[in-house]
């Protein structure tokens, strides 16, 4: 396993369009190949942005970023689509692809432009569907699934892309409790398996109960980073969110507060 | 000029149309089972072209005998030198249309973007106006300023896109191609207000009904390269599209160039459109209703609906010119036929008791 950081950000400064307030702002910090790091921050704190820089996809005015520990320029298009996965937000699909179409989609950074799947990646996406526990709905229309049923297909087509760093961008929101335990599990699988996992989320209990690394944003800025049990605190939750938050601990897990 | 359809970072703001009510059709069916059907298709496609050849109005209406291309020299050249150079642009342009609007639809996600939509339809009608009032009616000067315009018109698109400043890219081309369009549309209105209404007001009005009662050898070989060329790059990326209807973010993370891998596909298919219609004048709704039944027959995955648009557009557009030049002792205009077999298909397959689907 490489000793580098799989992703590893320093002094960035990023601004959209490269105009007005910069959304991040000097902010640097590594993600450890097989941790599971969770962003924690309200909503415009730049999370998402943050989570569009790990991808590559958004290139930041400042400083530098690295994928295990070379720059994001030395990677091409497929290379790094190899490298690291993204889970979005609530993806529109506008076309009526079945759940298998779908997740073969996440066999793309392993064919070139030009290919067409091979029965090979067929196998893949089986396994991929059997993993999440979608089998049943191999053959139904995405957008005739629920939420929760959908956001286990993203994750179904991101284990057939076999990604060693996997972004998700809010992975629990709008899920309801069976649905949101049963995303948590597979990421657990996952990150079992290898995978390095970034999560941004709304949901600190959920970040509690998955990450080992917390990273808390307010306004672009760092307000704390590092491993869970040091900075997960109630005092650094109400600097993050602006609100008097409170920490207990249930069976030794931390449960955090919200007022009200 | 450089073609870039990536979004500026962030969320996008296009025209957001749903596909609710056609269905997966991949229950019924597996990979090489939509693989031999896409063959069947094919060999049936060959078939209709091989009987089209003894379709006409010689030596009487409808089926010609096949001996007499053995005993007539007439019709050994009328077979050779009319109907067989018309038999393939008429597939080609049928290909060339659905297709395109097939990739349009897709990378717009829009199902009623059809394939001239960019400024390209009404670019080469202002051409060929222009053509047949200033310059002279010569098939060939009006073939050539319909497809220098066409392009010219979708140029045109893709330089106001680039200019408005709101929106995602999908938003501001259809914007920019709906305002291209109408431009030149109006350029039309003046050019038909212009002209003499005995001698170029009806050559206007019948190339703009759309027809291929003027082709011959030269047409197929100055069309079918650049057709044939936007075809195949259609095809090659036919699995690929499916990535490019993604979020530009989802797309990227499957390491995708989105706006790179768009706007080629575009050239494509506007350059294979802009070919077509410079010889066949303006043809409609091949290009937006073909699409659909290749979806409904072969699902969502493009790998497989794309093929089959184009093998649906040449049948469909052969079907139709076999109607135009053999119902009536004079052509029909071939856009009126397509129109009207269109739009009885479109009520067909949408209002069908079928169409409800089981998406749900």
């Amino acid at each position: 396993m490489s000793t580098h950081p799989i992703i590893s950000l320093r002094d960035i400064r990023f601004q959209y369009n490269g105009v007005g307030k910069p959304v991040l702002n000097r902010l640097s910090l590594d993600i450890p190949a097989g941790s599971v790091t969770a962003i924690l921050g309200p909503n415009g704190s730049g999370k998402t942005t943050l989570l569009l820089i790990m991808l590559g996809m958004l290139t930041p005015q400042e400083g530098d970023v690295h994928f295990e520990g070379k720059p994001s320029s030395g990677f091409s298009r497929s290379a790094l689509s190899r490298l690291i996965g993204l889970v979005p937000q609530g993806e529109r699909i506008a076309f009526n692809f079945s759940v298998f179409e779908y997740v073969m989609m996440g066999r793309a950074p392993h064919l070139g432009t030009l290919s067409t799947p091979t029965s090979g990646d067929e196998h893949v996406v089986e396994t991929s569907l059997k993993q999440a526990g979608l089998m049943r709905l191999r053959d139904r229309s995405i957008n005739a699934l629920s939420s929760g049923e959908r956001q286990l297909v993203t994750i179904a087509r991101s284990l057939a892309q076999q990604p060693q760093a996997l972004l998700l961008d809010e992975p629990t929101t709008h899920l309801d409790l069976h649905n949101r335990s049963k995303v948590l599990d597979l990421l657990r699988v996952l990150n079992q398996n290898g995978t390095t996992l970034v999560v941004t989320t709304h949901d600190p209990n959920a970040a509690v109960s998955l990450a080992n690394y917390i990273i808390m944003l307010r306004e672009g800025r760092l307000v704390a980073a590092g491993n869970a049990r040091d900075v997960l605190t109630a005092e650094n939750l109400t600097k993050t969110y602006a609100l008097p938050i409170q920490m207990t601990h249930v069976d030794g897990r931390p449960v955090i507060l919200p007022p009200g | 000029m450089r073609l870039d359809c990536s979004f500026h970072a962030g969320r996008q703001y296009d025209a957001e149309v749903e596909y609710g009510s056609i269905t997966t059709m991949s229950d019924t069916m597996s990979r090489s089972f939509s693989t031999r059907k896409l063959a069947l298709f094919g060999l049936l496609a060959l078939l209709l072209l091989g009987i089209s050849l003894f379709i006409g109005r010689y030596p009487e209406p409808f089926l010609m005998p096949p001996r007499l291309l053995r005993e007539d020299l007439l019709a050994q050249r009328l077979v050779l030198y009319l109907r067989a150079p018309r038999l393939i642009v008429a597939f080609l342009m049928g290909m060339a249309l659905s297709s395109a609007g097939f990739v349009m639809q897709m990378i717009f996600r829009n199902p009623l973007v059809s394939p001239g939509f960019l400024g390209v339809s009404q670019g080469a009608a202002f051409g060929a106006a222009l053509s047949i009032l200033l310059i002279g009616g010569s098939p060939l000067l009006v073939q050539g300023m319909a497809g220098a315009f066409a392009f010219g018109g979708m140029l045109l698109s893709f330089l106001l896109a680039r200019n408005i400043r709101f929106g995602g890219w999908h938003l501001r081309l259809v914007l920019a191609g709906i305002a291209i369009s109408a431009l030149f549309s109006s350029g039309v209105g003046v050019l038909k207000y212009l002209a003499d209404p005995l001698r170029e007001l009806p050559d206007i009005v019948f190339w703009m009904l759309g027809g291929l009662y003027a082709i011959t050898w030269d047409e197929v070989i100055v069309v079918s390269p650049i057709v044939l060329v936007g075809l195949g790059v259609m095809l090659a990326m036919r699995w690929r599209l499916n990535i490019l209807t993604l979020n530009d973010e989802s797309a990227y993370s499957l390491g995708a160039a989105p706006g790179r891998e768009r706007a080629i596909i575009l050239l494509a298919a506007v350059a294979a459109t802009a070919a077509a219609i410079a010889v066949s004048g303006l043809v409609s709704w091949v290009g937006l209703i073909v699409p659909h039944i290749a979806r409904r027959l072969f699902g969502a995955d493009s790998q497989y609906s794309l093929p089959a648009s184009m093998i649906f557009g040449g049948m469909f557009t052969v079907i139709c010119d076999n109607i135009a030049r053999t119902l009536l002792a004079g052509e029909i205009p071939l856009g009126i036929i397509t129109s009207l077999l269109g739009a009885i298909a479109f009520a067909l397959i949408f209002a069908s008791h079928h169409a409800a689907g089981k998406s749900t």
